[in-house]
């Protein structure tokens, strides 16, 4: 038997095991298993162990975990690392291209605007108040 | 990826700290209980958890979003791991080179003690002693193998995660942990009940 084939064959356990197989499949390979005592003994064993690990207790990080990584952190950068950066930094370039065509965009009506206002009938003129006539002085 | 996740990483890339202990807060017992399970020793795996977040935090803007982010996570604590055991194991190889040289020293001071007698292969494992029992196996597992078995049965990741991590096409990653779990067993067979 190849590899390739010994690969298969224990992927196939794997499989059985974890309830990924296709049905069909799994029919084929139950039939493989009543008349194989020693592919059943390694399904068994395999299984076994599989029940063991899954009743491994779930270990916790210490308490001040998140606190160390943070000193390590900023003693390996002598507390450049965290920080403000420039304004293109942290504000996204596409908000930057919203916000700058909104304000063209109310630009250019305003100043279509006005243009409008400019070609409309000029209102009367006001009458100048008179000025004093200056005499010039002999 | 979530919104919440891509508006997390965008934060972490602006360097905000406040981001940061939200990904540490999340994160920090998966990520320990991997190292811890993969390193078996409750200091190495503490410093390796450490330098996972900080690896994750100075590389993010590489992060490029294909796969989610926990398993991208995952996937740089798992080489973190693997680099150490490699070179915890080339330290161990020097270590017993010079062991070998004092020995017979040792030896003749009467320094040197048999390893611990077995326990009764009877023996029920249960609670704290069943853990220590089944992760002394563990760390005795190749560094390949003892992945998958914490991948798969301890953290209890789907297969789709682990062919990210490990970038192991699918039937190995399968014919593998077969294969893990078979070592495992044979490891395990004196404290274990047949069933």
């Amino acid at each position: 038997m190849s590899n390739a084939d010994d690969d298969a064959r224990e992927a196939r356990v794997s499989d059985y095991l974890e309830g990924t197989m296709a049905e069909d499949e799994r029919r084929v390979f139950e039939a493989e298993l009543a008349a194989n005592p020693e592919l059943r003994a390694q399904l068994e064993s395999v299984r076994a162990t599989r029940d063991a690990l899954s009743g491994l207790h779930k270990m916790s990080a210490p308490d001040d975990f998140g606190r160390g990584v943070e000193q390590t952190i900023q003693s390996r950068s002598a507390g450049r690392f965290f920080g403000r950066k420039a304004f293109g930094d942290r504000v996204p370039f596409e908000l930057v291209a919203v916000v700058a065509l909104a304000l063209l965009t109310a630009a250019f009506v305003l100043i279509r605007h006005l243009g409008a206002d400019a070609g409309a009938p000029a209102p009367a003129p006001v009458t100048a108040p008179a000025t004093r006539e200056v005499i010039p002085r002999p | 990826m979530s919104f919440k996740e891509r508006r997390l990483i965008r934060r972490l890339r602006d360097r905000d700290e406040r981001a940061f202990r939200e990904l540490v807060a999340e994160h920090r017992d998966r990520i320990y209980n991997l190292t811890y399970r993969m390193m078996g020793d409750p200091s190495e795996a503490e410093d390796l958890a450490q330098e996972v977040f900080i690896t994750v935090f100075k590389s993010i803007d590489s992060f490029r979003g294909d796969a989610k982010f926990s398993t991208w996570l995952y996937r740089v604590a798992a080489n973190h791991c693997k680099n150490r055991i490699k070179y915890l194991a080339r330290r161990h190889d020097r270590d017993h080179a010079e062991y070998d040289e004092a020995a017979p020293r040792l030896a003749a001071a009467g320094a040197v003690t048999g390893p611990a007698a077995s326990p009764r292969p009877d023996l029920e494992l249960e609670g704290v002693e069943r853990d220590r029992v089944l992760q002394a196996a563990i760390a005795q597992l190749e560094d390949d193998q003892r992945l998958l078995i914490v991948l798969r049965d301890i953290e209890e990741l789907s297969y789709d995660e682990i062919y990210v991590i490990t970038e192991l096409p699918e039937g190995t990653v399968k014919s593998r942990l077969h294969r893990a779990r078979l070592a495992l067993r044979k490891k395990l067979q004196h404290y274990m009940r047949e069933p």
